[in-house]
């Protein structure tokens, strides 16, 4: 690579980095004052660029920029009071679930209004040329971003650091209560932060258009890159973001310009994997203070098999003489996402360990089971049972790097191991199959029937999430429990914190694993789509939606939202929409989870 | 298709394979020594960039592929791709790019100046799905393999055409006219075996003759492909918007392999 290539490549990662840091200094900006992870934030940026795309003939490019990031504004301040104010008490997690239902609706809403082609926007008026660097050719417009990023990085450290404003704002992202106790107007102050990051985010997507088009995918992959940007640069920190964005821009051209292109998809999650673990506070960032107002977490009851779940366990046996074969299926799908939400359960609310990437779990076993079937030629039932041990190996090397963290770092850890595994799944096609997965996975003759499968999903299933409860009722149950809720008081009275949080890391990742070998025997065939980011959201879905703070609040989770997802996807168009619709009901009217509701309703 | 195919899967669409084969002779026509090539990172843009390299180096003996980029699937980097390509100084360029990362790519190659002095081949880019975004910013003169559906007027065509847009409101695209086929050969498939049963329906589609808007295809026994073509042809710009000249149809059936190479490949 010459010097005048190396240094049109670093121009182009210049480009890339203010892009980033303009949708990452917004997600980053509403963490840190108000603690929610805004799953949504990609979303906003998508009708960013939608909204210039449509308005650029209208009004013209440049006046479409500013109404754009305007409208996202407006829009970010109506979720914040209609929505997000509501549940700010309800348990930790429950507003990332309300997001990710946004997403859901924003992405339907975008394919209503506009449609499923891709839309490219125009070249911007007065820059759509190049000029002459080292004798290349390089956009006028990639000029002008490279200088907007600074310039915006600049005006928001003014605006932390010189206005009122500012320091309100730091003030809450330092300390929340102290500031709410001090007298500052917090409904106001979240309100206005949540349309300034909003706005944030509609510029940097209206800005993109004469780069990229605006298309439907757009939301999640760019919300996965704003996250990484931020964590790695420290969350809350502007100057972070700012420098996390240059540096992952910056290692994409140069992977790009050295030929090595088939790491762009893996690299930035490298990058984020490593500093994590050298830096567990991202490069700026600085240990979050707690969030004293929360409610404390509440206890999960040990379990005792109560009359009604031993009754609904018969009459799942039963199922098979009187139900649908379709039905079979669907009850199959359900036993297999039950044990995978009741593991995500286990670390997360008594583990008090967020993951965003337990789907790698899952997707271990699954990809496990059919290797040792197809490759080696293991009989099925003992792949069945030796699979979940290569998830076991999975999570005992990841929960080893996740348990030093606490918190949103900790997800984001989960979520940047969870990313490296999709991708060796999805690029090494002479093991994993690549994107086309493998097929032929199917269970030994003696399981092939629906019936006999179905039975053995459910009694799998049952004794796996029983086992799981179990657990959680014994001494190793209490001692995981007392970690989460007051590490030094633990620590104290002999409690090893951390072997504590990784052994549940390695029982919630092998259960995990069991869940996902018997989802590869009933369907036949996998895909890398087993363990991406969209499978982990929705185990986080389903323990959400069924309660984090009860024990068969995750069971009651999966079976509703599989049914919710194959009973709306069949009879409704717009059925992502719909299926938000539905989760942003139930969080407004149940925050605490339908078990939880259920149970007070009961017992009135 | 070949190596992992079976006794159940049968496909309608010209494979990457067959689409690639029909690019290879104008490329072959044109001489040219230093090729790039860019695709994306999954099994279709690997398996077309093998097959490029592989057909084209059998036509024009010493050609040398200078670069290759292979970015993620809808992820793609454009200013550093469209760079890193330039650097290499190619002759003429292969792409395997569609949808959202063609754009891009088109984009930033139309103001660096990357399509001035090279030729470019890129499949799928005339299907109305990823031509028509282009509008006026198409370049002009890549071949393409495409669907040109205002300008084909054999009669099954002109039928199919009227027929959908009277339904819909809305012109044909590629995917129409694959969907709309898929359904016929289902139907055709269960007229021949008069069941639905799976066994019969297999081989009573073993051989199948059948008309699609394409004109007629038959559905071949020595590898589940049916002879469905694609239209190639040269990109051009009118009224801002992306079209087709000089195409022609390319029957499915004329870019095969020997079937000796089939029987290898597939282990049945």
């Amino acid at each position: 690579m010459s010097g005048s290539a190396a240094l049109l490549q670093f121009l182009n990662g210049l480009a890339g980095a203010s892009s980033l840091f303009l949708v990452a200094a917004g997600l980053s900006l509403i963490f840190g004052v108000s603690r929610i992870v805004n799953f949504a934030h990609g979303s906003l940026f998508m009708l960013g660029m939608y909204l210039a795309v449509w308005l650029s003939p209208k009004v013209g490019f440049w006046a479409s920029v500013p109404l754009a990031a305007l409208g996202v504004a407006l829009l970010g301040a109506l979720v914040e009071v209609l929505l997000l104010r509501r549940i700010y008490r309800a348990p930790e997690l429950l507003q990332l679930l309300a997001t990710f239902a946004l997403v859901l609706v924003v992405r339907d809403f975008a394919l209503w209004a506009w449609g499923p082609e891709d839309m490219l926007g125009p070249r911007a008026p007065g820059l759509s040329g190049a000029v002459t660097i080292a004798g290349r050719q390089f956009p006028q417009y990639d000029l002008f971003l490279i200088a907007l990023g600074p310039a915006v990085f600049v005006l928001l450290h003014l605006l932390l650091t010189r206005t009122r404003f500012g320091i309100l704002v730091r003030a809450a992202t330092e300390d929340r209560e102290m500031a709410g106790a001090l007298g500052v107007n917090q409904r106001l102050l979240f309100t206005s932060v949540f349309a300034l990051g909003a706005a944030l985010a509609g510029l940097g997507g209206a800005l993109a258009i004469p780069r990229e088009p605006a298309s439907l995918e757009l939301d999640l992959a760019v919300v996965s890159d704003a996250f990484v940007v931020v964590v790695l640069g420290g969350l809350g920190s502007i100057p972070g973001a700012f420098l996390a964005a240059l540096l992952i821009a910056e290692v994409k051209a140069f992977c790009i310009g050295l030929g090595y292109s088939k790491l762009t998809l893996v690299a930035e999650f490298i990058v984020m994997a490593v500093v994590l673990v050298l830096r567990p506070w991202g490069l700026l960032g600085r240990p979050l203070a707690e969030a004293r107002a929360l409610p404390t977490e509440q206890a999960v009851n040990a379990f005792v098999p109560s009359r009604a779940l031993l009754a609904g366990l018969a009459a799942l046996a039963l199922a098979p003489l009187l139900a649908q074969p379709y039905t079979l299926v669907l009850l199959t799908d359900v036993f297999v996402f039950a044990l995978f939400a009741v593991s995500l359960h286990f670390l997360l609310g008594p583990g008090g360990m967020v993951s965003f990437g337990h789907a790698a779990y899952f997707g271990l076993g699954a990809y496990a089971a059919a290797l040792l079937l197809l490759r080696y030629r293991v009989p099925m039932e003992w792949a069945l049972i030796a699979a979940p041990l290569a998830a076991t190996a999975g999570a005992a090397a990841f929960g080893w790097l996740c348990v030093r963290l606490s918190g949103i770092y900790l997800a984001m850890l989960t979520l940047a191991l969870a990313q490296i595994v999709w991708s060796v799944a999805f690029q090494w096609d002479s093991v994993t199959g690549g994107s086309n997965g493998l097929i032929g996975v199917w269970p030994a003759p003696w399981l092939a029937s629906r019936t006999a499968y179905y039975y053995a999903a459910l009694v799998l299933g049952a004794a796996s999430i029983a086992c799981l409860w179990r657990i959680l009722g014994s001494p190793f149950g209490n001692a995981l429990r007392a970690s989460r809720d007051s590490p030094v008081r633990a620590e104290a009275i002999g409690i090893d914190v951390r072997a504590q949080r990784w052994a549940a890391f390695i029982l919630a990742g092998t259960f995990a694993g069991l869940a996902g070998a018997l989802f590869a025997f009933s369907k036949g065939s996998i895909s890398p789509e087993t363990l991406s980011v969209p499978r982990s959201v929705d185990g986080l879905v389903m323990v959400l939606l069924g309660g984090v703070h009860t024990l068969t609040g995750p069971v009651w989770g999966a079976a509703l939202f599989t049914w919710l997802e194959d009973a709306v996807s069949r009879e409704i168009a717009y059925w992502r929409a719909a299926i938000g619709a539905v989760i942003l009901l139930l969080v407004l009217a149940f925050p605490q989870g339908i078990a939880a509701a259920a149970r007070r309703w009961l017992s009135r | 298709m070949w190596e992992n195919g079976n006794r159940y899967t049968w496909r309608l669409r010209p494979s990457t394979y067959m689409q690639t084969a029909m690019l290879v002779p104008e490329a072959a026509k044109l001489g040219k020594r230093r090729w790039a090539i860019v695709y994306p990172n999954y099994e279709y843009g690997q398996s077309a960039a093998a097959s490029f390299k592989k057909l084209l180096s059998q036509a024009q003996p010493g050609v040398q592929f200078v670069a290759e980029q292979a970015p993620a699937l809808g992820k793609i980097e454009a200013g550093a791709v469209v760079q890193a390509l330039a650097e290499a100084k190619p002759d003429a360029i292969f792409s395997a790019l569609f949808a959202a990362d063609l754009q891009k790519f088109v984009r930033e190659g139309n103001i660096r100046g990357l399509f001035r002095s090279t030729a470019v081949f890129n499949l799928l880019a005339g299907e109305p799905e990823y031509l028509d975004p282009l509008r006026d910013e198409t370049p002009e003169g890549w071949w393409v393999t495409g669907y040109p559906w205002s300008e084909i007027d054999t009669p099954e065509h002109r039928a199919f055409r009227d027929a959908y847009q009277k339904r819909w409101q809305d012109y044909p695209r590629l995917g129409s006219v694959v969907g709309y086929s898929a359904l016929h050969a289902v139907a055709s498939a269960i007229r021949k075996a008069k069941s639905a049963d799976t066994e019969r329906l297999v081989e009573a589609l073993k051989g199948l003759q059948m008309q699609t808007p394409f004109g007629p295809i038959t559905w071949r026994a020595i590898d589940h492909q049916s002879t469905m073509g694609a239209y190639v042809g040269q990109l051009a710009k009118k009224d801002g918007k992306g079209i087709l000249v000089n195409w022609r149809y390319a029957d499915g059936a004329k870019y095969q392999p020997s079937d000796q190479e089939i029987h290898a490949l597939r282990k049945e």
